[in-house]
């Protein structure tokens, strides 16, 4: 019993854990700070969630993300209702709104609202730069960087032995 | 090449989620069901069993009970079974309308074994019914006064014409006597002046001795003589005065007619009066009962403006142009069925609210509500509730085709009660509430009624006088009461109708004058009787009494003239004379 639930936490934090190259850890901020921004009773900030768990992005690198966005999106809520409300209420694109509205499920991403349609927009807008400029960042700073993370017990609990050994190995 | 691994883990992430969500959302949504009641209203509610998830279309709710905030030991509702199915359509527009839902075995105020507070709310002062039923306190005495009047006023013992034969039969036969004793003591001296006159003739020697006395004598008759005329005097004026007594008599009669013919009922009955005190308070709880519907109404639907619309702390959200606004919660019909209880009598009934929504304004139009019972005690209600403007509106119909009245004591005061026998009622009320203004009017038919009068004074005429009001209050066969109500929920007035005071009125009015007819015609012939009687008596007096008292007087009078004479003679044949 106590061995099938080790074995089951283990894929668990292995699934969390994920895959560590540069990319995919440069995808899940870029991801988590999508999920950060928009505000969470919009549908979007589900879609994008379980995006994340249908890929093999860094679940720690877009969880970590998440919550820093989040505390900075909640403060950029001014900049988000000005540049939703211009997009929600520009005259040519009413008519592409309205159609949407009109969908099945569009009601539930709630797009019609100022910040949601602001920081989906803002955080679409910083995606790629936020990819790119991450990815960069660990492709030349990864190793280092990931090893300086196993002083932290978290992060020892989560990787496990055998990337503990193959970040010894790369040091050596 | 498909890495298993990696699908297998996200697969097992995703049904976990999934699986959480599908079994949480029930006692997540029960919980919450339960919390947001109970601290709103500080009432308990129970729920036995909740069926729901995101991935289903339907809600099924088993076992409610919530309790009575006002009465912790009764529920204010409870049912067995809810089932309500969503749109599915509506439900991926994020809109949760009820397109057919159902409510069973709903019951409303019954009893807990446990207490269902939760904490102690403010209750609101309920309206009170008192209006009327302050005025009618004091109306029953007035209104039965001309009844009680009737039964225990004495109408014989001022007579003038009984007073005034009184002392006259009391005066003159002691006149008489007196008169009559005067007589027998002129008689004494005229039987000296007889035994006087006697022994002069039995004796002419006695003459010379006796002569001091002879003219004593002499004298006495003169004076005897001039009284016994006095005496006759008397009695001619005695004559005089038992005429006008007799006269005095008759006038006397002739007040008391013209007094009796001043009796009269100074009360008559006010037919709306006695419809506020015999009905007044009946209706009123009818009334308060209708009153307390719209108000119930009102409570329980409140303008959600400022209730239940939910403020998005978070940007604005956008209406776009040409698009209606649907309410995100809409019960577009919600069939109900239950028991309930009018006047401690069970009843099954059935119902439809439709329309029900928490964003009127956006569905635009009103709420109706529709109840009907079944079985024994038949009635409608139909509720009307507008929120869809600023100003609320409310409306409730109520029909009650046949409702059976058992019997009734109709209290005018403690002297007098009507009993109203068994009969059936229709009752229909109309009341709309628009803002703060009540209006409408709630009537109440009832027919075959069966009025008697019911008193507990005891004397000879009330028999009488019941049976005469039985024989008029027969003619009642119905009546309405019409109760039009203004005013607000918080203080409301209402203006009693009712075609049964007026009709017990004329009863009663019509009664009380036939009353005072008969003990009028009554008096008069009784008064003429006794006046009859006493001039009789009068006339027989005089005739009794001045025939013995004549005939005396003459005897006597003839008598001393004979005396006199005789004297005379007697000294003339001795050769004497006075001079």
């Amino acid at each position: 019993m106590f061995l099938f639930i080790y074995k089951t936490l283990k894929i668990l934090i292995s699934a969390i854990r994920g895959s560590d190259s540069p990319k995919q850890i440069g995808f899940g901020i870029a991801v988590g700070m999508m999920i950060g921004l928009l505000p969470k009773d919009s549908a979007f900030a589900m879609m994008f969630g379980l995006f994340v768990f249908a890929t093999s992005v860094n679940l720690l690198a877009t969880t970590l993300s998440a919550i820093t966005f989040a505390l900075i999106g909640s403060l950029c809520d001014p900049l988000f209702h000005q540049v939703g409300l211009f997009v929600l209420t520009h005259e040519n694109l009413e008519a592409t709104w309205v159609w949407l509205y009109q969908q099945p499920f569009s009601a539930w991403t709630r797009f019609n609202n100022t910040v949601v349609m602001g920081s989906l927009l803002v955080g679409l807008f910083l995606m790629f730069p936020i990819y790119y400029y991450s990815t960069g960042f660990f492709e030349a700073n990864g190793a280092r960087f990931s090893r300086s993370l196993t002083r932290f017990w978290l992060f020892r609990v989560i990787a496990g032995k055998k990337k503990l050994a193959e970040l010894a190995g790369a040091e050596s | 090449m498909i890495k298993w691994k990696f699908v297998f883990i996200r697969l097992f992430l995703l049904f976990g989620i999934f699986a959480a969500i599908h079994f949480g959302t029930s006692p997540l949504l029960k919980f919450g069901l339960v919390t947001v009641a109970e601290w709103v209203t500080g009432s308990k509610l129970e729920i036995g069993s909740l069926d729901a998830s995101p991935f289903q279309t339907q809600i099924v709710v088993g076992k409610v009970h919530f309790a009575d905030p006002k009465d912790p030991m009764k529920n204010l509702f409870d049912f067995s079974d809810a089932h309500l199915n969503f749109d599915q359509n509506e439900l991926l527009h994020k809109r949760f309308i009820v397109t057919d839902g159902s409510l069973d075995g709903l019951q409303f105020g019954t009893e807990r074994t446990t207490s269902g507070k939760v904490i102690r709310p403010k209750s609101a002062e309920s309206a009170e019914s008192s209006l009327i039923n302050d005025y009618i306190a004091n109306v029953g005495e007035n209104v039965a006064g001309g009844l009680t009047d009737l039964l225990t006023r004495r109408f014989d013992e001022n007579f003038e014409t009984i007073q005034c034969s009184k002392d006259v039969f009391e005066r003159w036969p002691q006149e008489y006597a007196a008169l009559m004793q005067r007589g027998k003591k002129l008689e004494l001296r005229i039987r000296e002046v007889r035994d006087l006159s006697r022994s002069l003739q039995a004796n002419p020697l006695n003459t010379l001795r006796d002569l001091p006395k002879v003219e004593q004598a002499v004298r006495d008759s003169t004076t005897i003589k001039s009284e016994l005329k006095n005496l006759q005097q008397s009695l001619a004026s005695y004559r005089n005065q038992i005429l006008v007594d007799r006269n005095n008599i008759l006038a006397a009669k002739n007040r008391d007619l013209a007094r009796i013919d001043e009796i009269k009922n100074s009360k008559r009955l006010n037919g709306r009066s006695l419809s506020q005190l015999l009905v007044g308070d009946q209706n009123g709880q009818r009334v308060d009962l209708a009153i307390s519907w719209i108000k119930w109404l009102r409570t329980t639907f409140p303008h959600p403006k400022k209730q239940l619309e939910a403020n998005r702390s978070r940007g604005q959200t956008i209406r776009f142009p040409g698009i209606k606004d649907e309410p995100d919660m809409l019960v577009r019909s919600l069939r109900l069925n239950g028991i309930g209880t009018f006047e401690n009598r069970p009843y099954e009934f059935t119902g439809q609210i439709a329309g029900l929504t928490h964003q009127p304004e956006r569905y635009g139009k009103p709420a109706y509500l529709q109840f009907e019972s079944t079985g024994d005690i038949q009635f409608s209600v139909k509720g009307m509730v507008d929120r869809s403007h600023s100003i609320d509106h409310d409306r409730i119909v109520i029909k009650i085709p046949s409702l059976k009245v058992s019997d009734q004591e109709l209290k005018i005061d403690d002297k007098v009660q009507l009993s109203l026998s068994s009969s059936e009622v229709e009752i229909h009320a109309r009341i709309e509430l628009v803002g703060n203004e009540l209006s409408g009017q709630v009537k109440a038919v009832q027919k075959q009624v069966g009025l008697t009068i019911a008193t507990n004074i005891q004397n000879e005429f009330a028999g009488e006088l019941k049976s005469m009001l039985n024989d008029d209050l027969k003619e009642i066969q119905g009546f309405q009461i019409v109760a039009k109500i203004s005013g607000t929920p918080e203080s409301p007035k209402w203006e009693l109708n009712s075609n049964l005071g007026p009709q017990i009125a004329n009863a009663f009015n019509s009664t009380i004058s036939r009353g005072y007819e008969m003990k009028k015609t009554e008096l008069v012939n009784r008064l003429n009787k006794e006046a009859d009687r006493a001039l009789m008596q009068v006339s027989q007096l005089l005739q009794s009494n001045e025939k013995v008292v004549s005939l005396f007087l003459k005897s006597q009078t003839s008598e001393i003239f004979q005396l006199e004479n005789r004297v005379a003679d007697l000294l003339k044949v001795r050769g004497l004379r006075f001079r």
